[in-house]
């Protein structure tokens, strides 16, 4: 996968996604491997490139969230203050995923503030969709 | 126009620059409204962002448990003194996700969406120092509502036995 393809780096200039690309890894997990906890240290931003990860909140498996978009985030805390992730990241399938190392990614927004605006817009949009899928399940939850 | 010392006070704003706070303050306006006022009902285009100086608000949402009752409102979260309110006004599409009451005497210092937008787009070092506090407060608001979903599970679980 192209960095360019990750949903918050769509249009962003090659020179700023060059310096992205030197902090990507690779990572291929089998089913059933736990990328991060919830309450760990966030470190980490990543990537699904192929495969199906489920954010599972709580260790409640019927409260999750699937991630099964190429190009999809998660592990966006570690771009939010307190850096701590909020859930449970669990791969449903062998999944390949691209790993940021997310203080150095912080330091690529410090250089380029135009493109980080973007990105920052763009991280925002990712947890409110999320934080609007907790409300579904709170207006479910009350029918 | 409000004074550079009064948004200082709020969390929000840690590690802004006295002269990205300025910029903001001469946007912002203070605004007081009794118990009982809806600042804004869901679904609403998201107009302004807010600063809880003092006061109680409600965020929540309507119900419907069929067509023949009245919706039932639902509180979702608690907005108290120190707290933003209103994220939309800067996240696409600009549309309020839940509606927001106050539920005692309340003041907030007000800034116009389409005045922000126009600043944060001008300005992009503070575009980015606000998106990243905004991503903050949408998080945090993430989490209480997952702690209220998962520990209502809890109970009734527990109700169960």
């Amino acid at each position: 996968m192209f960095i360019q393809e990750v949903e918050l780096f769509q249009g962003i200039p090659s020179h700023v996604i060059n310096e992205i690309s030197e902090l990507v890894t690779q990572e291929i997990h089998p089913a059933g491997y736990v990328v991060f906890r919830e309450g760990d240290v966030a470190d980490f931003l990543y990537t699904l490139e192929e495969g199906e990860i489920n954010l599972i909140i709580q260790a409640q498996k019927d409260f999750s969230f699937p991630v099964i978009k190429a190009g999809s985030v998660f592990g966006w805390s570690s771009l939010v203050e307190p850096n701590r992730y909020t859930a449970t990241a669990e791969c449903v399938k062998e999944s390949k995923v691209l790993k940021i190392d997310a203080e150095r990614l912080m330091r690529v927004f410090q250089r380029h503030p135009a493109e980080s605006l973007i990105i920052m817009k763009r991280l925002a949009g990712v947890i409110a969709t999320r934080l609007q899928k907790s409300y579904k399940e709170f207006a479910a939850s009350r029918k | 126009m409000v004074s550079i010392d009064s948004l200082k006070q709020f969390d929000f704003f840690q590690g802004f620059s006295e002269e990205q706070i300025k910029k903001l303050a001469d946007i912002a306006i203070e605004e007081s409204y009794k118990a009982g006022f809806q600042l804004w009902k869901k679904g609403d285009p998201a107009k302004t962002l807010y600063l809880l100086e003092g006061g109680k608000v409600v965020l929540g949402m309507d119900t419907y448990m069929g067509t023949a009752r009245p919706p039932m409102q639902v509180t979702v979260d608690i907005v108290t003194k120190g707290d933003a309110m209103g994220w939309s006004a800067v996240i696409e599409p600009y549309v309020y996700t839940l509606g927001a009451r106050c539920i005692d005497d309340s003041k907030a210092i007000a800034l116009d969406g389409a005045k922000l937008r126009e600043l944060l787009n001008k300005d992009i070092k503070l575009g980015y120092a606000f998106l990243h506090a905004t991503a903050k407060v949408i998080a945090t608001r993430l989490t209480h509502t997952e702690i209220i979903l998962i520990g209502e599970r809890g109970l009734s679980v527990l109700s169960e036995y």
